[in-house]
């Protein structure tokens, strides 16, 4: 009964949505100019009813799951009687269907949001946005209904359980990374309905992209947690101690991020100055796109990924064809009308601009390179070749060059002066900065004989890092006292800089990572001692537990290192009732460093194969992401950003 | 050229989407291999010793010789702990039937294992090898099972199916090959209507 | 937000964790000969299981990841250099079977595509900004960034 409402409430939401965005974006393109009352009437309802009814057939899909109720299909596969209630609700999105519609949820919220908070906004442009959004998410909406519907029942009898939920999602990592890694490629969908608002409406400038900024932000911060709480999953779930597998469905997340990662950089551009104005609408199509392509590889089926959802053809046409639409429709709209916003203005050499034009360049290059690593393998089997691999060392190969230019922008970059910099001083500074950095080098290298790469990594996050040290004390130098001028700081210079030291010390993580790790495969004969690294590793003992619902074998593995010592303790569990073997690893974290052992199998009484890793800094990694989130957010409470907001109150009175 | 810069990205993504459109509903799990076209490898491998039979070693050469001449051959891998084997192994036994030399591999099983299987589904193989270690399975680019080679008379692998092999399979990768090389005609059209009748 | 981010950052450096793993632990001794550990291990991780969904042999339980690595082993010890091992691994694979696409006319444009698309991106961009010659307009009226931030209507609000 429930089920069938939900299907009911979301088949009005469809209409309801396809109706406005019909209409909002027929008066307001300029092709039936007398419905634009109407539009302006239906905004706000439309806006706030469409997330009423698809909130309620989400908590609708939640009691279903916590009803027990296997006479729906998607329930009676993904949950069980015996799970425990928090996977309950995170097995709602723990399958194509439930995900799909956390996805049109999550819309219906930006596009709640958008209008709710969007007061400043011209009227006609707000209704734009709207019928943007309403456009999208009827398109998901019948994508649900037609081939993904969550609420299907099964055919009578009713099962007396369920499948229950994959084992591999009954994880913390996993009932929060979806919803968040949605909330940002979702949220992309805001600077995507305001680039092709604008493009409908004209009038893209700097007011534009003060409106666009915040929300572009929001949605990139989102990504970026995300997208960091896969990588931390994937490192303690997936048990080889690796953090980055550079699999297709990583890069389909990865590829907006560069992208939106651009956006926020060519916004500043567009805000400041009014110029790149194609590009960041570009930018904005491309990160919206790059999104939907994701959900597309992820769940069509023609890429081969350890995460993807089982593939079904029927699927992968439907969304290619919401693609088409809604990708191919965006980007012919830009290419027809492109070139009226393009202004005459130019960029000098040296400035600030030029910095971000490259942070873009390379940006741009390396999404390209996900792309292009990502998809080569099925342009092979097009032409009928064999297919090759496209992994790591290839991706390494391309991102170290691309990795080490971007940090030498990043240290110069923020120091330039927006219109134009006295070249001579910046050609000082650089030139300074290369030799000092090159002695450095030289005599580290000297003494400790790291990887040169590690060398040149540091130095260039030494410069960086020096130079937010300069740049901040260079804004201040006027101020009476230094805690006074901090004070001063606007929040979007600080987020900025917050993210650029995030991006600094993820550097720092990565590089400490892939050349300082240990890692050892060993087979510990109980009671004796086994040098790993400068750590002295001891099997004390392998004891059998009994657990709630398993039986385990639980190794006591110490370390020692100068007389201080860890003991951690790994298992190797038997689920009864499932008749599987489950490995669980053991970590000591720390802030310079994870140790981290998994227990194997039992060769005979004695003696037990065990892995054993060393992980210097590998929390830097996703410390760093949460910094650089956190610069974004913090950016976005800048004044600046409500600046039209007064604009606006002013004029009223 | 000013004009159709801005349209770019346009026409790439449509080249992307036909590209796109193109492999849905394929096969991801394609299993590499890249022995088709290449000479048989050689080995050293015992037999597996069934009923009568004893237990001796095979080279290629040796394999060759058993087999009869000039005609070509299938190398079917097999194990008993692979259930696609049970759902193959009617058609490889009709296989058998129609008179194909058939050589089999037992795939990194154990020979009582092997034994059993071939018990209680009978056995459709005129040569059993065993490859216990997966050393012959390794040479020849094997992933699993079950996995089936045609090898000309010449010793040359003409074509690889990974997975079941059925009639559809065989129609599509093995027959034509099969008869440019000699092979004898295999299944009449009678026989193949009753296949069909069979199938539904 | 920022509570949301704080508590995940607690989450992340919680003191001890412990879960699920699925990677194969398979011990090898070379410490006769540890020279050949390291390159055992990035061998394994550059070598595609063929059978798996998308891992490496180092990284699958799967019979025939571990029949590659012991063949990886075997080899290693025969001393052959990693780029025979490779080899040998392709001429019974294919190119599918190494993450390391090698390089030849057919990933020609794999492995030169990035570098092209820099020029192209850097050429455009040039000429867009440079191309203007005389008529370039700089836009140098003197107003400081932060008397814009009132007037945002400036930069081209309708």
């Amino acid at each position: 009964m429930l089920a069938e409402i939900a299907q009911i409430l979301l088949l009005v939401t469809a209409v309801i949505l396809g109706t406005f965005s019909a209409i909002s974006l027929a008066s307001f393109g300029g092709i039936i100019p007398s419905l634009q009352g109407v539009t302006r009437q239906m905004l706000r309802p439309a806006a706030y009813g469409q997330w009423f009814l698809m909130m309620t057939s989400f908590v609708i899909l939640i009691s279903l799951f916590i009803g027990h109720d296997y006479s729906i299909s998607y329930v009676a596969s993904n949950s069980n009687s015996m799970l425990p209630w928090y996977y309950q609700i995170s097995a709602v999105w723990g399958g194509h269907e439930g995900s799909l519609l956390l996805w049109v949820t999550i819309l219906a919220t930006w596009y709640a949001l958008v209008v709710r908070f969007s007061e400043t906004l011209p009227e006609e442009l707000l209704c734009l946005v709207a019928g943007v959004l309403a456009g999208v998410q009827t398109g998901f909406l019948a994508f649900i209904l037609v081939t993904s519907d969550p609420f299907a029942s099964l055919p009578l009898p009713t099962p007396m359980d369920g499948n229950d939920l994959n084992p591999l999602l009954q994880d913390i990592g996993l009932i929060l990374h979806p919803p968040l890694l949605y909330m940002g490629y979702v949220g992309m969908s805001v600077a995507f309905a305001f680039a092709i608002a604008g493009l409908i409406h004209g009038g893209i400038g700097s007011a534009w992209a003060r409106w666009t900024r915040p929300w572009t932000l929001y949605a990139w911060a989102f990504l970026t947690v995300g997208i960091a709480l896969g990588s931390w999953w994937a490192y303690y779930e997936l048990g080889w101690g690796g953090w980055w597998f550079w699999d297709p469905v990583e890069n389909a997340s990865l590829m907006p991020w560069l992208a939106a990662t651009g956006l926020i950089h060519s916004l500043a551009v567009t805000d400041k100055r009014g110029v790149l104005k194609a590009w960041t609408l570009f930018l904005a199509i491309l990160a919206f796109s790059l999104s939907l392509l994701g959900t597309f590889l992820v769940r069509s089926g023609v890429l081969t990924s350890v995460h993807a959802f089982a593939a079904d053809p029927s699927r992968g046409i439907f969304i290619l064809g919401l693609l088409g639409v809604v990708i191919g429709g965006s980007l012919l709209l830009f290419g027809f009308r492109a070139h009226l916003v393009e202004s005459k203005v130019g960029i000098r050499l040296a400035s600030r601009e030029t910095g971000l034009l490259v942070n873009n360049i390379l940006l741009c290059t390396a999404t390209f390179i996900i792309l292009m690593g990502t998809l080569y393998p099925l342009f092979e089997e097009m032409m009928g070749l064999t297919q090759s691999s496209v992994g790591a060392p290839y991706f390494n190969a391309m991102f170290t060059p691309l990795s080490l230019a971007m940090l030498a922008l990043l240290a110069v970059g923020p120091r330039l002066n927006w219109k134009r910099h006295e070249g001579k001083a910046a050609l000082k500074m650089l030139s300074i900065a290369l030799i000092a950095g090159a002695v450095i080098g030289a005599a580290v290298w000297f003494m400790t004989g790291w990887h040169l790469m590690m060398i040149v990594t540091f130095i260039l996050v030494a410069a960086v890092v020096w130079s937010i040290g300069t740049d901040i004390r260079h804004q201040i130098r006027n101020a009476s006292s230094m805690l006074a001028g901090l004070s001063r700081l606007k929040p979007h210079y600080w987020g900025m800089h917050i993210a650029h030291t995030g991006l600094a010390v993820m550097v720092i993580g990565v590089v400490c990572v892939s050349y300082l790790s240990t890692e050892e495969d060993m087979l510990m004969t109980v009671g004796e001692s086994y040098s790993v690294g400068d750590y002295q590793v001891t099997l004390e003992a392998v004891n059998d537990i009994h657990g709630p619902n398993y039986r385990s074998s639980q190794g006591v593995v110490t370390f020692e290192l100068n007389g201080q010592s860890t003991t951690l303790k790994p298992e190797k569990r038997f689920y009864i009732a499932r008749e599987a073997i489950m490995t669980e690893v053991a970590m000591d974290v720390g802030l310079f460093g994870d140790l981290y052992v998994a227990l194997g199998d039992a060769r005979n009484d004695t003696q037990w194969t065990v892995r054993v890793h060393d992980k210097p800094m590998i929390r830097w990694v996703w410390g760093g992401a949460l910094l650089i989130a956190f610069g974004g957010v913090w950016a976005s409470f800048d004044r600046r950003y409500r600046a039209n907001k007064e604009l606006k109150q002013g004029a009223a009175a | 050229m000013k004009k159709i810069m801005p349209l770019m990205p346009f026409i790439i993504f449509i080249l992307l989407g036909i590209v796109f459109y193109l492999s849905i509903g394929r096969d991801p799990t394609l299993v590499a291999n890249n022995l088709v076209g290449k000479d048989f490898p050689d080995f050293q491998l015992e037999s597996l010793a069934f009923e009568d039979q004893e237990s001796r070693p095979y080279s290629l050469q040796g394999l060759q010789r058993a087999l009869p001449e000039g005609q070509p051959w299938i190398l079917n891998v097999w194990g008993s702990w692979c259930p696609q084997c049970y759902v193959e192994h009617p058609f490889i036994t009709a296989l058998s039937d129609a008179g194909v030399a058939l050589v089999g591999m037992n795939y990194k099983d154990e020979t009582a294992k092997g034994q059993g299987f071939l018990k209680k589904m009978g056995n459709p193989y005129q040569i059993i090898l065993q490859d216990m270690e997966g050393s012959l399975g390794l040479d020849l680019g094997v992933s699993g099972a079950p996995e089936t080679y045609l090898v000309s008379p010449q010793g040359e692998i003409l074509a690889r199916h990974a997975g079941v092999l059925d009639k559809a399979v065989w129609d599509q990768k093995f027959a034509k090959l099969w008869q440019d090389n000699n092979g004898h005609q295999l299944f009449s059209r009678q026989s193949e209507a009753t296949e069909e009748q069979g199938a539904e | 937000m920022v509570k949301t981010a704080f508590k995940l950052f607690c989450c992340l450096f919680a003191l001890q964790l412990s879960s699920q793993l699925f990677a194969a632990v398979d011990p090898v001794d070379f410490s006769q000969q540890p020279e050949l550990e390291e390159r055992y291990r990035a061998l394994t991780h550059t070598l595609r299981c063929p059978k798996c969904q998308n891992q490496s042999i180092g990284g699958s339980d799967a019979p025939i990841a571990l029949d590659m690595r012991h063949k990886v082993e075997g080899l290693l010890r025969e001393g052959k250099t990693n780029q025979e091992i490779e080899q040998f691994m392709i001429d019974r694979y294919g190119d599918y079977v190494t993450y390391d696409p090698p390089f030849k006319s057919r990933t020609y444009l794999l492995w030169f595509g990035p570098l092209i698309f820099l020029i192209i991106v850097v050429f455009g961009f040039w000429m867009t900004f440079r191309r203007k010659g005389d008529d370039v307009i700089y836009d140098d009226d003197e107003d400081s960034l932060d008397e814009d931030d009132l007037h945002p209507s400036k930069g081209g609000q309708k």
